[in-house]
């Protein structure tokens, strides 16, 4: 059980689902709010700090001889203080994993299941994942293997069957938005793109440590594909100041799908399918880097005594943690990006810059690491 | 490791028995299918009245099959209520059914004259926030009495609904009619610089005893065309009678909007401006003279249309060239000309100019007059020279520059095909 | 919560500990030893197999010195015209032949008995064991040596065409009982020395041959020595019926609903998977032979699409379709109809409202009632004499599909979903993953009328986290979709035309990965 080991695709197709799975349906609407009609440009952006980020961790990992992240912040800052960083990051771990669920159990309240009670899909949601993140990383990492590839051809599809709609002077004026507010709907971005940040979990599991940098730009980019070409759709057909008004900017997308002599109409379900599958693997390594970490912090061997524990903690902060949608919505678009900056940059990246001295006194491991790149 | 996963699993079920309680199930047989909704408003009681037509489906397919009964019972029912605002009236429904009134599969909205001068907003949120309206709804606007419109037969599909969406959806032939569905009517009311428009269907009463009766269709000449408004000078050479008239549904014209609140109502023939413009015009056909002076007349088909409107700033002053290139086929011909001469194709494609050209002036004539830009020029203008619409006051552009402003139309017809034959049939008679 | 944690903790080490016992422990044979005297070996003998009606103990005097001799087989496992030509004539009817310093003993194994294969036993209780099989005893006086002789003539029944792998093209051929001419069969199609074969006999009273073959230059030796492991457990059962009771007892995960060993009765396919580097194992008495490891794909593949041109990439896709068709229609049905009716087609909304009019059952149980019904019928097609059994599918469904409709009990919609459940169902090939099928179906059924398309949707990413964490014999069930391999999974989704097909597949993890040629690739010579 200690030689789990995922293959550079896995930890590729891992990295994107994680990056992918909620900001698809959530992100356009608020990014859009931003940077209105050029809200494409800040996606751009948003994936080029998402590859800074990538760049950092892996930075990062192969001056300490592609440890993990925990481990590198004990090596560096000290066994206590390192541990208390854990703590830390625990802490956002929980955050992230209680606001994705909320994210998830709220989507499809609203969209789906309006009189269902989200405690419902919060407890079910939970269960079955945790079930995943029992059999460990592989079985994971497995499953996002099968699971991206039907999420990516849905996606497509959703694209393609909108295709005829597409209205390119609605991108007209090119431009016009403020810099600050781009750069605002970019950073918004940010909160998911920095998201391969996880990437730094996973060094310890990978077949090829030297390929990592490519897995998680890979990843980076497949998803600020996407996103730009949400954006870019959603552009062309919903059109900018209705793409703002929006919550759940593809289910709109979506819902306009209407080939009625195809019978390829009211086609919500493809929301359903890319949403819960997206999210269920996304949740369940979320919950299994949680359960890993908490384990390392506290030096236990057997992580998985800390699933079910976690799993109800992480339930109960969902439900109790924001009392609407809106709360939801505003943590996403004004919080989340901040919280973000300082755990996944400027706590990596001072990690970076305090080990350097500690890279002067072994240097191999550092310069062999940094030739790979 | 495997008794785990399967405890687990007890768990999961055990999660599910007793979380899981089924709050949105709900069968098929007890909804009531909304297929159409009218909405108008009562201007002195300050109150919508909201008429669905709401089908049986028991009285459909299946019962036909069974008991050999061809549908005599109608299948559709009318309600209506009246409320404070659309949702209110809306709720007021179920105090009538016996099954949730369920609009995710309504597909046609049929909105009163004085709701829409009274203005959109009033229902636009409702039809936009809940989860089952879609975006692509079929919303008309009527100069009828909404109630009276609903209570309608159909000539051709099972209720006036299915008449209503089918016709609205053909896609093999579009011409006379304005093409917008709510997307596009919100879009058009969101964009700065482009006022939207819906489609217009009226209702045209006949007699129960002959449903089979095809309308008489109006005939445009030399461009210049018999402008009847609201089918009246074709009511007139109908036979009338005056007892069980039942009306079929005729959809002809668009409705214009200014913002949200109605302007006017375009018949059809302008409404092929605009649809020339908006390059969403099929099969139309266009009625010229003969080339040569000769009495009768050629009618040609469109098939292919495109369109470019170009902006340009000249000093402080927008200037807009609408461009349309078409091609088409000669479809009928009643005079004895020999057509197959380059200059009697110039000279018909000159006249086919000539009709798109009055046709979209007709347009520009009156959304002028009534401080609308349906074609979307302003928007143009905004979309090519940011710099210019930013200068402008709020309500500049509709009050006035739209009104002032210099529009070139330029037509660029081409005659492809001549179908079957060349010359008519009875050519050598009347030589 | 800790009692939970408490008793996992307490599993897990149990569990390993019941491991190292296990592979410590070795089955025991009682040992009786051959006494010289062929007096004492009868009692002895007479002991151990006691006395049977079938079991014939013949005393005979042989014929070059005259001394007392004892033959014992089993009636009418034994060839009684061999037998009597090549066993009892030479013993008893000549004089001498030869002159040797050789013991009686020696002689009669070298030169008298002109059968075959003959075994010596220096262990009653072992030979009494092959007698049981057909062998023929001969136990003379002063050896502490018993000598069998394999006379053996079961009765068996003729090759015929395998009942539940038929094929458009192919061998109209499949095993039979006798694993000695299904090991034929197969020796037939694959004639290399390669071809290594292990023997062990399972049950400790049926005593079943459990023979399993591997190609020794192709097969992965890990793998070869984790079947050989896990066989092991079959010697301390006390009986091997059926392939199937081996199966149970070496799957990986006992508790997946999911098929983990593949069965066929078709030599060709048998040979087919040997050159994959996979291990066959035979079982006497049954025709079916276990492949393992076994991927989940190979449940949904049949050895006609490999005879049939390329073209049998479509059935394949097809196949693919009917997997889900199978499992997922019926609940997918019942959350749209009862949960996002919004999601119907405007076209099907009028028609599936107006065949629901007036139907007692809310859809879950509609679907529910109609596929255990279904079931019924299926079961009862299958136990009953073909002819019979066609009957009663025909009668149960026309008869009970018209009148539930005419009685308005069930719609006509909810038959044809059931309907082309059931047939999607019948194109998977394989019979045991068909039955998952059909469970799972049940499950998912109740997770859609509980929680509409998300239940459908946690179901199966519930079932695919199942799929992903199997492994049959280390090789990762899913594979080659999960774990990702493009190479084997172009032969998996399609099927590569013949000559494309130059390496063995990845996930058996072969010696020899080369399977032929790379510039196989036919067309006019130039």
């Amino acid at each position: 059980m200690q030689t789990v080991k995922i293959s550079t695709y896995q930890a590729a197709t891992l990295l994107t689902i994680t990056m992918l799975a909620t900001s698809i349906l959530l992100v356009p609407s608020n990014v859009a709010s931003e940077a209105g009609r050029d809200a494409w440009l800040s996606f751009i952006l948003g994936t080029l700090l998402g590859m800074l980020t990538a760049l950092l961790a892996a930075a990062l990992a192969q001056k300490h001889g592609n440890a993990g992240f925990h481990a590198i912040a004990e090596k560096v800052m000290g066994s206590l203080p390192g541990k208390l960083l854990g703590l830390l990051y625990l802490a956002f771990y929980l955050l992230l994993t209680a606001s994705l669920i909320r994210e998830f159990a709220s989507f499809m309240a609203t969209a789906f299941m309006p009189l269902t009670p989200i405690s419902v899909f919060v407890l079910l949601f939970t269960v079955s994942c945790i079930c995943t993140a029992y059999l460990g990383l592989e079985v994971i990492a497995r499953l996002s293997e099968i699971v991206l590839p039907v999420i990516v051809f849905f996606l497509l599809l959703i694209l393609f069957l909108q295709s005829d709609q597409y209205e390119l002077s609605a991108l007209l004026p090119l431009l016009r938005t403020p810099p600050e507010n781009i750069l605002r709907g970019a950073f918004v971005f940010w909160g998911w793109s920095g998201q391969v940040f996880f990437l730094l979990l996973l060094y310890p599991y990978l077949e090829k440590p030297g390929q990592a940098l490519k897995a998680s730009l890979i990843a980076v980019s497949i998803v600020g594909f996407f996103l730009t070409a949400g954006a870019f759709s959603l552009e062309t057909v919903l059109q900018y100041p209705l793409t703002e008004r929006t919550v759940f900017a593809l289910l709109a997308f979506v819902r306009l799908i209407n080939l009625t002599g195809f019978l390829l109409e009211r086609v919500d379900a493809v929301v359903i399918v890319i949403w819960v599958a997206g999210a269920f693997v996304k949740a369940s390594f979320m919950l299994h880097i949680t359960s890993i970490s908490l384990a390392q912090v506290f030096g236990v061997t057997e992580s998985r005594h800390f699933l079910l524990p976690l799993a109800a903690l992480n339930s109960a902060l969902s439900i109790f943690l924001f009392e609407s949608s809106k709360e939801l919505e505003t943590f996403i678009h004004f919080l989340w990006p901040i919280i973000t900056l300082f755990f996944l940059v400027l706590i990596p990246f001072l990690l970076y810059f305090l080990s350097f001295p500690a890279s002067k006194r072994s240097s191999a491991p550092g310069n062999k690491g940094g030739g790979q790149q | 490791m495997k008794t785990r996963l399967l405890f687990l699993c007890l768990l999961t079920a055990y999660t599910l028995l007793f979380t899981g309680g089924c709050w949105d199930q709900g069968e098929l047989e007890e909804l009531a299918l909304v297929q159409a909704i009218g909405i108008d408003y009562l201007p002195q009681e300050k109150k919508f009245e909201v008429t669905t037509s709401i089908i049986r489906p028991g009285e459909l397919g299946a019962g036909g099959m069974e008991g050999g009964i061809e549908g005599d019972a109608e299948p559709m029912r009318l309600i209506t209520t009246r409320g404070k605002t659309l949702s209110g009236a809306m709720e007021q429904q179920n105090a009538f059914l016996s099954r949730r009134a369920y609009y995710a599969h309504n597909d046609v909205v049929i909105v009163g004259e004085k709701l829409a001068s009274q203005g959109m907003h009033l229902i636009l949120d409702r039809l936009t926030r809940e989860r089952d309206t879609r975006l692509t709804l079929n919303v008309f606007v009527t100069g009828d009495n909404v109630k009276e419109f609903l209570r309608g037969g159909s000539r051709l599909e099972i209720s006036l609904p299915q008449e209503i969406r089918q016709m609205k959806l053909r896609t093999n032939q579009r011409s006379l009619r304005g093409e917008a569905n709510l997307l596009d009517f919100i879009r058009n009311l969101l964009q700065s610089g482009q006022d939207p428009y819906l489609p217009v269907v009226e209702m045209r009463e006949e007699t129960p005893t002959s449903p089979r009766e095809a309308e008489i269709g109006e005939t445009g000449k030399d461009g210049k065309r018999e402008n009847e408004v609201n089918g009246e000078n074709i009511n007139g050479e109908k036979e009338e009678s005056t007892e069980n008239k039942v009306g079929y549904p005729k959809m002809y014209g668009t409705a214009v909007f200014r913002e949200d609140r109605l302007a006017g109502f375009l018949d059809g023939y302008e409404t092929k401006g605009l649809l020339y413009v908006e390059e969403s015009l099929i099969d139309s056909r266009e009625t010229i003279n003969d080339p040569e002076g000769k009495p009768g007349e050629i009618v040609l088909i469109t098939i292919d249309n495109s369109s470019r409107i170009l902006t340009e700033v000249v000093n402080g002053k927008p200037r807009i060239t609408v461009k349309i290139e078409e091609e088409g086929d000669i479809c009928c011909q009643t005079s004895a000309t020999n057509l197959f001469t380059p200059e009697n194709f110039r000279r018909m494609e000159q006249s086919k100019e000539e009709v798109i050209k009055g046709y979209v002036k007709d347009v520009l004539e009156k959304t002028r007059k009534w401080e609308t830009d349906i074609f979307g020029f302003g928007n143009k203008i905004k979309q090519n020279h940011p710099g210019y619409w930013e200068d402008l006051e709020k309500g500049e552009w509709r009050e006035e520059i739209y009104p002032k402003l210099e529009v070139e139309i330029q037509v660029e017809s081409n005659i492809r095909r001549t179908g079957l034959i060349e010359r008519p049939p009875f050519y050598e008679y009347y030589q | 919560m800790f009692k939970y944690i408490k008793n996992l903790i307490k599993k897990t080490r149990y569990k390993s500990l019941q491991y190292s016992q296990r592979s410590s422990r070795q089955p025991e044979h009682p040992h009786y030893p051959v006494p010289r005297a062929l007096k004492d070996k009868t009692t002895t003998l007479g002991q151990i197999i006691g006395h049977s009606p079938d079991v014939i103990f013949r005393r005979f005097t042989l014929g070059f010195n005259r001394q007392e001799a004892l033959a014992v087989y089993v009636d009418g496992l034994v060839n009684t015209e061999y037998q009597n030509e090549s066993f009892f004539k030479p013993l008893m009817a000549l004089e001498l032949i030869g002159t040797g310093k050789a013991s009686d003993y020696e002689t009669i194994k070298n030169s008298l008995v002109n059968l075959g294969e003959i075994n010596e036993h220096d262990c009653l209780w072992a030979a009494s064991l092959t007698a049981l099989s057909g062998d023929t005893l001969l136990l003379v006086e002063g050896t502490e040596k018993v000598l069998s002789v394999n006379t053996r003539g079961l009765p068996e029944r003729g090759i015929e065409e395998p009942k539940r792998e038929t094929g458009v093209r192919g061998p109209h051929e499949g095993f039979v009982e006798n694993f000695r001419t299904s090991i034929a069969q197969l020796r037939i199609r694959l004639k290399s020395p390669d071809l290594t074969f292990e023997t062990m006999r399972g049950g400790t009273h049926t005593n079943t041959d459990v023979a399993f073959c591997y190609m020794k230059g192709i097969a992965n030796p890990g793998i070869v020595e984790e079947v050989k492991h896990r066989l092991r457990r079959i010697t301390h059962t006390d009986n091997i019926l059926e392939s199937g009771n081996i199966e149970e007892l070496i799957e990986d995960n006992p508790h997946s609903p999911f098929p983990q060993l593949e069965i066929t009765e078709r030599p060709d396919k048998a040979v087919s998977q040997l050159l994959e580097g996979r291990v066959i194992i035979f079982t006497d008495t049954t025709p079916f032979v276990l492949i393992a490891p076994s991927l989940f794909w190979q449940f949904i593949q049949s050895s006609d699409d490999y005879y049939q041109r390329w073209m049998g990439s479509f059935v394949r896709v097809i196949r693919i379709i009917a997997l889900f068709v199978a499992l997922f229609l019926p609940s997918v049905y019942v959350a749209i109809s009862s949960y996002h009716q919004e999601m119907l087609p405007f076209a099907l909304i009028l028609s599936v409202a107006s065949v629901r009019e007036g139907i007692p059952f809310p859809v879950f149980v509609e679907a529910f009632l109609m596929e255990v019904v279904f079931e019924f019928l299926r079961e009862a097609g299958i136990r009953l004499p073909m002819q019979i059994g066609q009957a009663v599918t025909i009668i149960g469904a026309l008869l009970i599909g018209e009148a539930a409709i005419m009685a308005n009990l069930v719609s006509p919609a909810m038959l044809i979903i059931v309907a082309s459940t059931g047939i999607a169902s019948f194109l998977i090939p394989a019979f045991n993953l068909a039955i998952t099928l059909r469970l799972l179906r049940f499950g998912i059924i109740i997770m859609a009328g509980l929680l509409g398309l998300f239940g459908v949707m946690i179901a199966f990413m519930l079932l695919l986290t199942h799929l992903v964490s199997l492994r049959s014999f280390g090789v990762p069930y899913m594979s080659p979709l999960a774990p990702l391999n493009l190479r084997d999974l172009k032969n998996v989704l399609i099927r590569m035309p013949r000559w494309k097909e130059d390496k063995r597949p990845h996930s058996s993890r072969t010696r020899d990965t080369r399977r032929q040629d790379t510039d196989l690739q036919p067309g006019p010579e130039n």
